[in-house]
């Protein structure tokens, strides 16, 4: 269970505008929540934020309570550890196989081979890819790399789950199950933020939408997921 | 419950799941290594070259500290009478050396027993036989007390330097003393190369595990968005640098180990012309582990120096 809040948060590059400007926003632990917005809005710093992959200008990020922009280096590891993350590029070793890249999460914290084994022939089971374990990542479609870093973000069972544009290079059947693998994961207690610009798989799944828009926050509707706890969905 | 300082609790490895990575990285280490096989044959020449020489010298200062040991006990001198004296003043002047309290012995050897012994070590013996003359002096070597200082063996050698029939007298021990500076200047003359090419070595294995980390940087980038640790990332590259550094020591062992057999002949006639019989050093497995720890260590620095330099530069923290 985490929870998470970006209190007045900047982001400004080196030599560019503000990426993201006076954030404040909050992710009960345990939701599910869509990030949206233009081509530049800032949705991918947001997640390179919450993935310590940057610092903040200024402001807060508060997982769990911790400020992770103070997070000493050292503790990095561990904190990203317990997130799951897709990235839009895949960020596959092209030289290993579908196996091996996503084993990597589990080699990192010491899991027995065994173990492994069943986790990773799990999450390719779940993203459909479990006949093309042995291939090398580098001969896999763009959709399909896709896939192995979905399975590698969830072979974990991380606390949060951070997708940016997971569905991008997918077929809408294939991006309704991945959509549908992320709600399992949700409904089990972890925290999931999706960047998505598809606006039609985005209200299908009825979740709440946070939307950017030149790095500020234009539209946070909640309402969506009320209306799921109503219908006793979390 | 999270820990005041990081949002989740922190999930230790356990120990033997931590030992199995460090098998897996050495298998993997092998497997790079022996991939990259003629970049890694030109790294084990470079940094066995470079050890090479260090050891080698500490190898001669060794065997000169033998040598000097071996004579040590030469408390003697030699007298060499002028061309043409008779044997009759040799034997003269031997009776008297005799009487010295500190002389426990005077063996002469007569100028026709010296060019015999000339002959037998010479290439030139028929030339020799021409000679119209025997050119060789007689000579008489005294060996003193044990207990007598060097001063003391000066005192003694030099009250015959006055004497006609006297041409030269040399003191062995003054000749050893010489021996035990050139000793001290190849030991202090080893710890200062020793150091720099141990610094080359470091250098050496960090240009080389540098190339290696260049190759897996994307790799790298992975592990650490996955939430590798810096030592689970910079494992594979200090075995490299191990890798690189024992191997190096094993060029460096062949090197030496050729330069003795090499040397060691033509250095057994030098040293039995002077009547020492002297035992090699430098062949016991003692060295020779000491060189491969050497490696090993300065290889795995080398290592160390690269990845943490270039982790520091990775910018994705």
């Amino acid at each position: 269970m985490s929870k998470i809040e970006f209190q007045r948060v900047t982001k400004r590059f080196d030599g560019g505008g503000d990426a993201l400007k006076d954030v404040s926003v909050v992710f009960p632990e345990g939701t599910m929540t869509f990030l949206t917005g233009h081509s530049g809005a800032g949705k991918s710093t947001f997640l390179r934020l919450l993935l310590r992959a940057e610092n903040p200008t200024r402001g807060q990020i508060f997982v769990n309570d911790v400020n992770i922009v103070k997070l000493p280096v050292r503790k990095v590891s561990t904190y990203r550890q317990n997130l799951g993350a897709v990235f839009q590029d895949h960020h596959l070793l092209a030289e290993r196989s579908v196996y091996e890249n996503v084993a990597l999460p589990l080699k990192v914290i010491g899991m027995r081979e065994r173990d492994i084994a069943r986790r990773v022939r799990a999450a390719l089971s779940r993203v459909g890819l479990l006949e093309k374990e042995r291939l090398g990542a580098r001969a896999l479609s763009t959709g399909e790399q896709q896939r192995v870093g979905i399975a590698r973000a969830v072979v974990n069972r991380p606390r949060v789950l951070l997708a940016d544009e997971p569905t991008g290079n997918l077929d809408p059947d294939l991006s309704r199950d991945i959509m549908t693998l992320f709600e399992q994961f949700n409904q089990v207690g972890t925290t999931v933020i999706v960047v998505s610009h598809d606006r039609e798989l985005i209200d299908a799944m009825g979740f709440r939408i946070v939307e950017l828009a030149g790095g500020s926050v234009i539209r946070d509707d909640d309402s969506r997921n009320l209306d799921r706890r109503k219908d006793g969905r979390f | 419950m999270a820990d005041s300082n990081e949002p989740w609790p922190r999930r230790r490895p356990p120990i033997v799941a931590t030992f199995r990575d460090h098998l897996s990285v050495i298998r993997d280490s092998v497997q790079y290594t022996s991939h990259q096989f003629g970049k890694s044959l030109l790294v084990w020449l470079l940094i066995g070259t470079a050890m090479s020489l260090p050891a080698g010298l500490y190898l001669i200062e060794r065997n000169l500290e033998a040598i000097s040991e071996q004579w040590e006990s030469l408390n003697s001198f030699s007298i060499y009478f002028k061309v043409g004296t008779s044997e009759e003043d040799v034997n003269k002047l031997v009776r008297q050396i005799r009487g010295q309290d500190e002389v426990v012995k005077v063996t002469t050897t007569t100028p026709k027993e010296a060019l015999d012994e000339f002959s037998s070590y010479s290439e030139i013996r028929d030339a020799l036989t021409l000679l119209e003359i025997n050119p060789l002096p007689a000579s008489a070597r005294v060996t003193v007390d044990d207990e007598a200082s060097l001063e003391r063996l000066s005192e003694v050698a030099s009250q015959f330097e006055a004497i006609g029939s006297v041409d030269e007298i040399v003191v062995e021990r003054a000749w050893l003393q010489r021996l035990r500076a050139v000793d001290e200047l190849i030991s202090r003359l080893g710890w200062v190369l020793g150091i720099l090419f141990g610094m080359g070595v470091v250098l050496i294995s960090a240009a080389s595990v540098r190339l290696a980390v260049e190759m897996r940087l994307e790799e790298i980038k992975v592990l650490k968005l996955v939430g590798a640790t810096n030592a689970f990332v910079k494992r594979p590259f200090l075995y490299i640098g191990l890798i690189h550094g024992l191997g190096g020591a094993l060029v460096a062992a062949m090197v030496v180990s050729a330069s003795l057999i090499l040397l060691e002949v033509p250095l057994r006639t030098v040293w039995s012309s002077y009547g020492g019989t002297v035992n090699f050093r430098g062949d016991e497995p003692a060295f020779y582990f000491t060189l491969a720890i050497a490696g090993a260590i300065l290889g795995l620095v080398g290592g160390l120096v690269a990845s943490n330099q270039r982790l520091r530069e990775i910018n994705i923290d």
